[in-house]
């Protein structure tokens, strides 16, 4: 009962970080997935987001690191951004044929 | 239906517990599986939410209701009630696809058709509406 009352009263948080997942080894190379953490807890409520964002492989003593690509989420945002764009146009046609 | 406050402190904690899962690497990175000479690993975009609240109060009567009270009806000095409630959900979507073998590293994109064909129909849906309105505007003006 204190522990749900300590949760209830406690400051929100808001967390932002990167982790490292388990690396893989597959003959001499060391893959390690790599991702972003978003948390937020207030009283009794919490939100998590992850997305993965890249990939260290560790091979011979190189290391390299290959981002990893959200296509649907780019893709998502340019057509928000052309229809942003479309508003602005008509806006500004509207205007000057006013 | 959530009894004691200790029910409802096991029940939040467990919840919490849930969606904190999701802030775990294992929940966006799947255990890498072989096959014909490559380490797959599949990597999603995680989301995960979810909330607990309660409540309780109590009543008292003033003691001129119940002395007022008519014949037969039962004194109630007191009366006291509380509640809970909570809900929560996830979400996931996969985003590459990872693949070791050894000529290299790959990370290949997992491209959402349903989720990119839903925002295109909204999208042009947008600017339908738009061109709709700036067209009747110049008709009138």
């Amino acid at each position: 009962v204190q522990c749900l009352k300590v949760m209830l009263v406690q400051q929100p948080t808001l967390r932002w970080y990167s982790q490292d997942a388990t690396p893989v080894h597959v003959q001499d190379m060391r893959v390690i997935p790599r991702s972003q953490v978003l948390e937020i807890q207030f009283g009794a409520a919490a939100f998590v987001w992850q997305r993965p964002v890249a990939v260290r492989i560790e091979h011979s003593d190189q290391v390299t690191e290959t981002p990893i690509v959200d296509v649907t989420r780019i893709a998502q945002i340019a057509l928000f951004a052309l229809v942003v764009l479309a508003a602005l146009i008509t806006s500004l046609a509207t205007r000057r044929a006013a | 239906m959530i009894g004691s406050e200790r029910e409802q402190s096991t029940a939040l904690s467990s919840m919490l517990d849930k969606v904190m899962a999701a802030a775990h690497s294992n929940a966006v990175f799947s255990a890498p599986v072989e096959a014909a000479g490559h380490t797959v690993i599949t990597a999603s975009e995680v989301t995960a939410g979810g909330g607990f609240g309660y409540g309780g109060g109590s009543t008292t009567q003033p003691e001129a209701a119940l002395t007022t009270r008519p014949e037969g009806a039962e004194a109630s000095a007191a009366s006291a009630g509380h509640g809970g409630g909570g809900g929560g959900g996830s979400m996931g979507r996969p985003v590459a696809v990872i693949s070791i073998s050894a000529d290299g590293v790959s990370v290949q994109p997992v491209v959402d058709a349903t989720k990119l064909a839903l925002t295109g129909i909204t999208a042009w849906g947008a600017i339908a509406i738009l061109a709709i309105r700036m067209a009747t505007k110049a008709r009138r003006g």
